[in-house]
C-alpha cells in the first residue's frame, strides 16, 4: 500500500555528470541508483575539482563537488539543522535529490536514517510520528527507545505491525495490527514536524530480493500523504494498548 | 627563414603572428576564457552544454551550488562574450548550429601560458 510512492519516485530519473580527472571506475556504481543515470567526463588535471551537474526530466538542477554531493546522497541524511541558513540553490537541490531512489539499501543505513527522523522528532518533542515495524516481535528491541520517546516527549507515536505478540503498554505510544501484513515488505518512518512543518521528514524503503529499495523526502505535503495512509491502516481494527 | 609578409598581406590571428597581437591578450585577460580555453586544449572539441558545465564546476571549488539561474547566466555569458573574444583571436571555432566548439592549432608555448595560468589560481 506504499508502493505509489516508490513508484512515483521511481519514474522522476536524474542525470548525474560526473567531471573528474580520471575515470574512478567505482564512481558509477556508487551514485547511480534506480532513478539516476551516471554520465563521467574528463576535465584535465589543471580542471576543476571533481563536481557533478545534475539535470532532471525539466532541466538544469545544479552543480556541486562530487564530495559534496556524495555526502548529500549517502544515508543516514546529512542535513544542516538551520534551513533559513541553505542558500535556495541548496534547498533547490536538496530537493531533487531527496526523492532519489535507493536500491540495496542496507538495514543499517535504513536504521540510522530512521535514528535521524526518532531524534529529529525527539528534538521538536510534538507532533505525530508513525513508524512501521514488520511484527510486534521484531519492535521489542526498539523497546528502550520508544519508552523514552513515549515519556520525554509530546509526541504522539503510532507503531504499526503484525500482532504476533501482545505490544508492551509504552506512553504516548498507540500499536496498530496490521493483520493482513500489508505493510510488512515496508519499512516507513514518518513525522510531521509538529508546529513547524519544515521539520517535517519520511523515510519509505520496500524490501526486494538483494536489500531495501527506497528514498527519503522533506517535502511537507508528501508527509502529510504518507501519515495520512498509515492512518487509515490503523483505523481498521487495530489492537491497542493505552498509556 | 620566412619572409615577414608585410602587414597589409599577413593575418594577424595566423599562429606565428599571434603574441604580437593585442587580440590575443584580450581573448585571455578573463579568467573564464582561460578556463574555457584550458579546457578544449585538453579535450579538442566538446559541446556548449560541457563549457557551461565546466564554467559551473570552478564556481564550486568552496562547497557551493550552482543553480540554474546561475548556470544559465554564464551559458549567456559564455556564447555572447567568451567563445566570440576566442573565436575572433583565432583560438577556437564556434560551431552556433551544432553548438560545439572546437580548439585552433595553437603553439606549445601558447598552451602552456593557458596551463601554467590556470594553475597559478
Amino acid at each position: 500500500m506504499l508502493d505509489p510512492y516508490i513508484d512515483t519516485a521511481l519514474r522522476r530519473r536524474k542525470q548525474f555528470t560526473v567531471y573528474s580527472p580520471s575515470d574512478d571506475p567505482d564512481i558509477v556504481p556508487r551514485l547511480a541508483t534506480r532513478n539516476v543515470t551516471v554520465e563521467w567526463r574528463q576535465v584535465p588535471s589543471t580542471g576543476p575539482p571533481p563536481f557533478v551537474s545534475i539535470r532532471d526530466d525539466d532541466g538544469f538542477v545544479g552543480t556541486l563537488g562530487l564530495a559534496d554531493l556524495e555526502q548529500l546522497v549517502t544515508p543516514p541524511i546529512v542535513r544542516p539543522q538551520d534551513r533559513e541558513g541553505l542558500a535556495a540553490s541548496y534547498r533547490a537541490l536538496l530537493d531533487v535529490l531527496e526523492e532519489t531512489v535507493f536500491s540495496s539499501l542496507k538495514r543499517r543505513q535504513l536504521l540510522a536514517t530512521s535514528r535521524e527522523i526518532e531524534d529529529r522528532a525527539r528534538r521538536v518533542g510534538t507532533g505525530t510520528l508513525r513508524v512501521t515495524f514488520q511484527s510486534f516481535a521484531n519492535f521489542s528491541s526498539q523497546v528502550p527507545t520508544y519508552w523514552r520517546l513515549g515519556r520525554e516527549t509530546d509526541l504522539d507515536i503510532h507503531i504499526y505491525a503484525v500482532p504476533d505478540r501482545r505490544p508492551p503498554a509504552i506512553p504516548n505510544v498507540t500499536f496498530h495490527a496490521d493483520e493482513t501484513g500489508a505493510l510488512s515488505e515496508f519499512w516507513c518512518v514518518a513525522f510531521d514536524g509538529g508546529p513547524d512543518p519544515t521539520q517535517a521528514c519520511v523515510l519509505i524503503a520496500r524490501e526486494e530480493a538483494d536489500g531495501y529499495v527506497g528514498f527519503w523526502s522533506y517535502d511537507p505535503a508528501l508527509v502529510r500523504d504518507v501519515l495520512a495512509t498509515l492512518e487509515s491502516v490503523g483505523a481498521s481494527g487495530p489492537r491497542r494498548s493505552s498509556d | 627563414m620566412v619572409d615577414k609578409a608585410t602587414p597589409s598581406e599577413a593575418e594577424p590571428n595566423e599562429p606565428s603572428r599571434r603574441l604580437a597581437d593585442d587580440q590575443f591578450y584580450r581573448a585571455l585577460a578573463a579568467r573564464p576564457r582561460r578556463h574555457v580555453l584550458a579546457h578544449l586544449l585538453a579535450r579538442e572539441e566538446c559541446s556548449v552544454q560541457e563549457l557551461v558545465d565546466v564554467l559551473c564546476g570552478w564556481e564550486t571549488t568552496n562547497g557551493q551550488v550552482v543553480d540554474a539561474a546561475r548556470a544559465e547566466q554564464l551559458h549567456i555569458e559564455l556564447i555572447h562574450r567568451h567563445l566570440p573574444l576566442l573565436e575572433e583571436a583565432s583560438l577556437l571555432s564556434y560551431d552556433r548550429h551544432a553548438n560545439e566548439v572546437a580548439v585552433a592549432s595553437v603553439s606549445p608555448q601558447v598552451e602552456r601560458l593557458v596551463r601554467e595560468s590556470v594553475e597559478a589560481e
